[in-house]
């Protein structure tokens, strides 16, 4: 009798173990790495390019990851070499007029990290034509909604022969009216008007070179926000054309003033904010359900980017002008 | 001869060397041109004296059989010592001595050779004549009619053999004079049959089931990975399938074959098939010769494989027979049963999660028949009222639920005659998910309502109308047209409501999307078996492909009682196909050694817009190196049309299918393959199999963003790109009367390469570098079996960060974030598990026999990691890296009874 009871508790006692389960430790050895250097240099046509240099922080250290401020910088232009002024915590300057098709190299060492460089070219510009600001009443897919929204139309033309890559900013210009304390005890204000420049948000399921996502994707909260809203596109569907783009934005006001920003990207530019905005974005990859984008770079043994851009804006103008 | 179940079947052959041209006066010579030499064997007369006599008499004496071919020269004249009072050794020995026959002993069967150094110089007594030869062919069935896939005819007599077809014809070619040909089939017992073949003859043969595991019985089953010339061939019977565990108790096609070396499974419980290193979308899965698109219920905790129906399972992962294209890195044939021709029977099941009824009968005993198979979860049959209860007391907050699946396999099956059968199969699967939530608030005066409804519809319907007739004892033909229809819907509804007094205001949205696939095409194979060293596959299958992907409507209207706006939208993508289809593939029987499958598949892929063709050339060898060591080595080229656009690794309900665009390339693999294939003894089956495997073309979803893209533009959202995929196989098997244990090891690297993604090879999410698995089924008593099951592996990949880093400010301010230096950088831990099953069988008071199965998934509950969640810590500055594993121990049971 004693041996069944001993059995039957040794069964009760297995059962409750198993029941417990065990969890996996993961060893964060594997991602263990060394600090690296990281640039970030976006020359363009003009005369001033910044470059920020810092260090990154790797998974598993304990350290913090301040700017670099003692970096040594080649910067060269077409292959001759450029003065780089250190304005300190981390930003660099270089002061050269820069043209579409200029060819940039840079080069940056510092103490205790692995010397880095990178390459890049400016692009040539792009031909920015009409552009018309109209509010327009519409369904819009975010909001489930009809409502109002202001349509920005801006044309431009893509060259036939290359594999181009793109961004494109909305923009609004409002003034708003801001307090302005004063008093010994601050106690009264007084109004002033500010002027207020803001990047807006596209719809960017309005615009079929923008649309990254389907309606079920928009059903289920999926978003495609951009980074800092640099909405990115390439002419896949649009090569050689003449093309227009309709971009729903936000309607706030008839007073505000829009503009639109076209920028045409090389393709390190390109791939590193399309890599960063995905790896955002992507909600089933960090639940391991579907794969993340690796974050892009062209900075050979460091982080970051050397990416050239030709920025072209349109002029400011109030819906319905 | 006397008796001649019994008696060894010897006769004086005589060899000369001849071709027969006349023999390829057929049709078939345009496949076969120059190919079909063979030796033309001539008969003589017995002279007395001889040493066939003095067999005849060993044979009387010791009761054995002597098996030899028609190079052996048994008509010699015999003038040794007299053989009586010799043991059986030396009576052998004696009287083989200087004939230039070497023989050994194989139980009771004595196996002579002729020593072709030291042929006799004894000359045909005759003239030489032609021999004679003739055809046997016919069905082998099992005791109810139906059909066995994959069963051996061999001849004793002259050591060739043949297997049945996926219809369970045979046809093999002999010379004229006396036969033993056995028959067998695993699970049942083996059959000879003694037969004098004068003519050609028909000859159907029903084996008997076997109650208990099957002792294998491997000397002789052409089907075997030792003797077929196929690499990478698995065969899975409903035996097979349907083991003593099984998850939740609902025996499972692709969870059994993901056991398979070779083959990652995935994310766990999702029934992924990721088949030397492919994608899951590169598979085809056939059932009853139609494709099917979506193989899961539940998202992939079912197979749409109903085991009950299922007879026969090819799964190939490599060497692919011609006569299959259209994906490319696995093919699973699934074959359905056809129904008893004389007895009703059937079986039913009940269980955790689902339920089953199977029945199959006669509908004209002997000509026609019947089988269905019907399978439902039940989840819904609770969950509905437990709803209603729950709901009707709370009157603010009301909740619904609701889930199910099922599906329906009917087959009829008429025997016109013994040439000609037709046969109607059909299968029709569905899941159905609906969610409701509805909130109502507020006072007498006003009132509140919101409703949010999602409902889920996904499945297939097939449909397949199959005629097999026999032209000739040689040539069997298959027509089939075939009907595959597949659909996803999904609709969503919000309704907001606020009633104050008469006034009210309505904020409306109704959005519904579809995808479709419509194929509908037919298929004309033939089975051409001129010799017994040559069998013939040649067709063609045409097939119209409409895919539908992502049809969608919206209807909303926003407002008040008194003016509301109302917007209807509606889009559309179709994508109309031609797929053109044609294979010829000759499997040809060298010699006693070497052994050679080759062919082609040919396929045109009209998009209207474009036409693709491509060749795909399909070669196997096998070199039997003795009874017990084969080496093989095969290489094909697979190409692929069709896409399954998802941007997760799970089987989604809202993933759809496209074909290949005029911007795009159809996808294309070459892989090779080697193995050796040894069985030491009569129960241990060993092989080791090799692959290399390239694939191009290979497609991506390049924004990783959301459920999938748009399917308006989805080719300029998807980057191609390459896989390099190879490793090597080791599989173990050991089976007697009691126990069967099946061991496979895997080691394989799993690389991939896509320019606009990473520009560097990087190692597939499921690059599970060592996979070891070990199942073991055994009978503990009469009617109790049970089934252990012990798989480990390197764990999935993933794309963890590896630094933290400034982000560029572009105006809008500076930020930091993670980075991710290289995709799939990380090893998850290590996945292991392991599976317990009980069956217990008895019998009723009526003779019914009923089953209870008790079934544990991860029976130590080892929660296997899903993913590596990593955060950074703003207190400590510090980066933290967790382990997220879900899956726990799941026991489950069914009940069936079988009547």
């Amino acid at each position: 009798m004693m041996k069944k009871k001993r059995i039957y508790g040794l069964v009760a006692f297995l059962s409750a173990l198993l029941l417990t389960g065990c969890h996996d430790r993961f060893d964060i050895d594997q991602l263990r790495s060394a600090g690296k250097l990281v640039v970030y240099c976006m020359p363009a046509a003009g005369d001033t390019t910044l470059i920020r240099v810092t260090s990154s922080l790797p998974v598993g250290s304990k350290k913090s990851s301040p700017p670099v401020t003692d970096a040594t910088i080649d910067y060269r232009l077409n292959g001759q070499s450029q003065q780089v002024e250190n304005l300190g915590a981390g930003n660099y300057r270089v002061i050269v007029r820069q043209k579409g098709g200029d060819e940039v190299k840079l080069g940056v060492s510092a103490t205790g990290f692995v010397g880095v460089s990178a390459a890049t070219h400016i692009p040539l510009p792009v031909v920015v034509g009409d552009f018309s600001c109209e509010k327009i009443r519409i369904y819009d897919t975010y909001d489930q909604a009809v409502q109002d929204e202001l349509q920005l139309r801006v044309t431009f033309t893509d060259p036939a022969e290359t594999h181009d890559y793109y961004a494109v900013r909305a923009m609004r210009f409002s003034m708003r009216k801001e307090k302005v304390w004063y008093g010994a005890d601050w106690g009264f204000y007084t109004t002033r008007e500010v002027a207020e420049y803001k990047y807006v948000s596209i719809h960017s399921d309005s615009e079929p070179v923008l649309k990254n996502l389907s309606s079920i994707d928009y059903d289920y909260g999926f978003s495609d926000t951009p980074y800092q809203h640099m909405y990115l596109f390439d002419d896949r569907l649009i090569n050689g054309q003449t093309y227009t783009l309709r971009l729903n934005t936000p309607y706030y006001s008839l007073s505000d003033s829009m503009a639109v920003e076209l920028y045409r990207l090389t393709p390190e530019y390109y791939h590193f904010l399309k890599s960063i905005s995905d790896a955002d974005n992507n909600e089933l990859a960090k639940v391991g359900l579907a794969v993340i984008a690796p974050t892009y770079s062209n900075v050979k043994g460091g982080i970051g980017y050397v990416g050239g851009y030709y920025r072209q804006r349109t002029p400011w103008i109030k819906p319905n002008q | 001869m006397g008796d001649l179940s019994h008696a060894s079947v010897i006769r004086v052959v005589i060899r000369n060397e001849k071709t027969i041209i006349q023999y390829m006066q057929t049709k078939m010579i345009l496949f076969l041109c120059g190919l079909l030499l063979f030796t033309a064997p001539l008969r003589a007369n017995t002279p007395e004296g001889s040493l066939q006599k003095q067999m005849e008499w060993i044979h009387t004496t010791h009761h054995v059989d002597f098996v030899y071919n028609a190079e052996v020269v048994v008509n010699q004249s015999y003038q040794g010592p007299t053989l009586r009072g010799l043991t059986l050794e030396k009576a052998l020995a004696t009287l083989f001595q200087g004939t230039g026959i070497s023989w050994s002993r194989d139980g009771r069967y004595v196996i002579l050779k002729q020593s072709k150094a030291t042929k006799p110089s004894n000359k045909p007594i005759d003239a030489p004549v032609r021999q004679r030869r003739f055809t046997i062919s016919g069905y082998v069935k099992d005791t109810g009619g139906e059909s066995l896939i994959n069963a051996t005819v061999y001849d004793l007599t002259t050591r060739q053999g043949t297997t049945t077809n996926e219809y369970g014809f045979y046809s093999i070619t002999l010379p004229e004079g006396r036969h033993r040909l056995r028959l067998s089939y695993l699970g049942f017992e083996e059959h000879e049959e003694a037969i004098h073949l004068t003519a050609d003859r028909r000859m159907d043969i029903s084996l008997q089931e076997r109650n208990n595991l099957a002792e294998v019985v491997v000397t002789g089953d052409m089907n075997s990975p030792l003797l077929n010339t196929q690499t990478g061939k698995r065969t899975f019977s409903q035996k097979d399938i349907k083991t003593e565990f099984s998850l939740l108790s609902s025996p499972d096609v692709v969870k059994t074959v993901q056991r398979t070396s070779g083959v990652a499974e995935g994310v766990e419980l999702a029934s992924g098939l990721y088949v030397h290193g492919g994608n899951n979308d590169e598979n085809l899965f056939l059932l009853d010769g139609t494709p099917l698109y979506q193989i899961n219920h539940s998202m992939g905790l079912f197979s749409s494989f109903n085991a009950d129906v299922v007879k026969n399972v090819d799964f190939y992962k490599s060497g692919f027979p011609a006569r299959y294209g259209g994906r490319l890195s696995s093919v699973m044939d699934v074959r359905t049963a056809d129904g008893d021709l004389q007895h009703y029977h059937g079986s039913y099941r009940i269980g955790l999660l689902d339920g089953s009824l199977q029945l199959e009968g006669p509908i004209q005993r002997g000509k026609t028949s019947f089988n269905l198979g019907l399978r439902r979860s039940w989840l819904d049959l609770i969950t509905t009222p437990v709803f209603a209860i729950i709901n009707r007391s709370n009157k603010e907050d009301k909740i619904n639920i609701n889930y199910n699946f099922h599906d329906l396999n009917a087959k009829i099956v008429h025997l016109f005659s013994d040439r000609s059968r037709l046969s109607l199969s059909t299968y029709w699967g569905r899941d159905h998910l609906f969610t409701k939530g509805e909130s109502l608030w507020g006072s007498n005066t006003a009132i509140d309502r919101d409703v949010i409804e999602n409902r889920f519809n996904w499945g297939n319907f097939n449909m397949a109308l199959d005629w097999n007739y026999v032209f000739s004892p040689k040539l069997f033909a298959n027509f089939t047209g075939v009907y595959t229809y597949n659909l996803s819907r999904f609709n969503t509804l919000y309704d907001y409501t606020y009633k104050n007094g008469k006034e009210s205001t309505v904020s409306h949205s109704e959005h519904g999307y579809h995808s479709t696939i419509n194929d509908v095409g037919y298929r004309m194979a033939f089975d051409y078996r001129p010799l017994p060293s040559h069998h013939l596959r040649f067709g063609h299958d045409l097939t119209y492909h409409w895919f539908r992907p992502q049809t969608f409507s919206s209807l909303t209207y926003f407002g008040s009682d008194t003016k509301a706006d109302t917007l209807k939208l509606q889009g559309k993508n179709h994508h109309g196909t031609l797929e053109l289809n044609a294979y010829v593939e000759d499997e040809w029987t060298l010699n006693d050694h070497w052994s050679v499958d080759f062919g082609a598949n040919l396929s045109l892929f009209d998009t209207r817009l474009k036409q693709f063709f491509r060749v795909d050339p399909r070669v196997a060898m096998k070199y039997q190196a003795g009874q017990r060591l084969s080496f093989k080595a095969s290489y094909t080229m697979m190409t692929q049309f069709v896409h399954k656009i998802s941007n997760s690794y799970i089987d989604l309900p809202t993933d759809y299918w496209v074909p290949t665009t005029e911007r795009l390339h159809p996808m294309r693999s070459g892989q090779l393959a080697v193995g050796a294939y040894y069985q030491p003894t009569r129960h241990w089956l060993l092989s080791l199999e090799g692959y290399y495997k390239e694939s191009n073309r290979l497609l991506q979803y390049a924004n990783w963003l959301g459920l999938e893209p748009p399917a308006d533009a989805w080719d300029t959202k998807v980057s191609e790109g390459r896989g390099r995929f190879y490793g090597v196989e080791a599989d173990a098997r050991y089976q007697d009367k009691r126990l069967k244990i099946d061991a496979a090891y895997t080691l394989s690297w799993n690389r991939r390469r896509f320019d606009d993604f990473f520009p560097e090879w990087y190692y597939d999410k499921f690059d599970n570098r060592h996979k070891f698995n070990i199942t073991m089924r055994c009978r503990l008593s009469k009617g109790t079996h049970f089934y252990a099951g012990w798989i480990y592996r390197t764990g999935n990949r993933m794309t963890a960060p590896t630094q933290y880093a400034d982000m560029p400010d572009l105006g809008e301010g500076r930020s930091q974030g993670f980075v991710y230096e290289r995709p799939n950088n990380i090893v998850l831990p290590a996945y292991h598990r392991l599976d317990l099953g009980f069956d217990i069988h008895h019998k009723t008071k009526r003779g019914r026999e009923r089953v209870w199965n008790w079934s544990i998934y991860n029976a130590y509950c080892h929660f296997n990691t899903l993913f590596v969640n990593v955060k950074y810590d703003e207190t400590t500055g510090r980066i933290r890296a967790k382990a997220k594993g879900y899956i726990p121990i799941i026991p489950s049971f069914s009940y069936t009874i079988k009547f």
